[in-house]
């Protein structure tokens, strides 16, 4: 079933075959799209619903090239890119209501606090860096799966992936030793 | 006993997986709980079904409403060509303006040259004996 059709292409085949691919993606597609959409849940649950609504149209088209969960990463990865299009432009076009203070969080959790520091990291990173690091080191892609997903060659996505961890290590210098990660974090957490 | 910068089998140094492995533990969603789980999978099914209408049904409803601005149109574009039509008549012929106005009256009827003309030019064509349109 995993990265496999059913050679019976007919309706109710496809239906089934769609309905267990999505039981058994779901969770990873949602993951996925919550790291490339700057931890945005909501909007993460929406990107995974359009990506399986995407994939589902095209199943018949799908021609067994490529692996099925590969096919439909392909599918996630681009609808994450529509979905930060558009909410670039939407944030274009509320300019004012942006430039309203955030609401203060007076008593931010550690992992929220941490969490915030990672996504302004990963937002930091140009589009395929952020998504070959995701793909790769935090949903364990391997980098020839990760070059079929993102429609680039191996050799570029190795040297993305470089610049990725590389940009990471200065701006997340101290999670670099999980233990300090946490002491930081606690320190935020008392202080407040 | 490994060594701090040793690569692991993804070529990452130690120090960089443990970056990489807090970045993967705090970066992501809640777990979906059992309802999330139930309200995801309804909502995308009854995404398939819209999407699986038959094609034909927007189709014909664009082909109503194209239909009706259509008519609206033809029937919008021919009051116009009417209206035209008769103020251009009305324009040019007297005998059409006057039946409008008076459907009854005959050419006997109409008014002659000699009921706007003032008393004394009338006495003084006949005098002249020279016709009354002629003055």
């Amino acid at each position: 079933m995993e990265g496999t059709l059913s050679t019976d292409r007919s309706p109710d085949a496809h239906r089934e075959t769609f309905e267990a691919f999505v039981e058994s993606h779901r969770d990873r597609a949602v993951r996925l799209a919550f790291r490339l959409v700057r931890g945005d849940e909501a909007a993460a649950e929406d990107v995974a619903q359009n990506a399986f609504l995407r994939a589902y149209r095209s199943l018949a088209d799908f021609r067994g090239d490529a692996r099925l969960d590969t096919w439909f990463y392909r599918i996630l990865v681009r609808e994450a890119h529509r979905h930060r299009r558009w909410q670039t432009v939407r944030r274009l076009w509320t300019v004012a209501a942006d430039d309203a203070p955030e609401p203060v969080d007076e008593r931010p959790e550690p992992d929220v606090w941490l969490r915030k520091r990672i996504a302004a990291a990963l937002e930091r990173l140009t589009a395929t860096q952020r998504e070959t690091f995701v793909l790769v080191h935090l949903e364990g892609f391997s980098v020839s799966e990760t070059a079929a997903i993102v429609g680039k060659a191996s050799g570029t996505v190795k040297s993305h992936l470089h610049r990725a961890l590389a940009r990471l290590r200065e701006d997340l210098a101290d999670l670099r030793n999980p233990t300090r990660a946490t002491e930081g974090a606690q320190e935020v957490s008392d202080d407040t | 006993m490994t060594h701090e910068n040793e690569p692991d089998p993804d070529g990452l140094s130690q120090q960089d997986r443990g970056l990489v492995d807090t970045i993967a533990t705090h970066y992501r969603p809640k777990p979906m709980d059992r309802g999330r789980q139930l309200a995801f999978r309804r909502r995308l099914a009854a995404r398939v079904a819209q999407d699986a209408q038959p094609a034909w049904r927007p189709a014909l409803a664009l082909a109503g409403v194209a239909a009706a601005v259509l008519l609206w149109f033809a029937l919008l574009s021919g009051e116009r060509t009417d209206t035209n039509e008769s103020v251009a008549g009305g324009a040019t012929d007297t005998s059409t303006l006057y039946a409008f106005v008076d459907p009854d009256s005959g050419d006997a009827e109409r008014p002659q040259p000699e009921d706007f003309l003032p008393d004394d030019y009338t006495a003084l064509a006949s005098a002249l004996d020279v016709p009354v349109d002629d003055l």
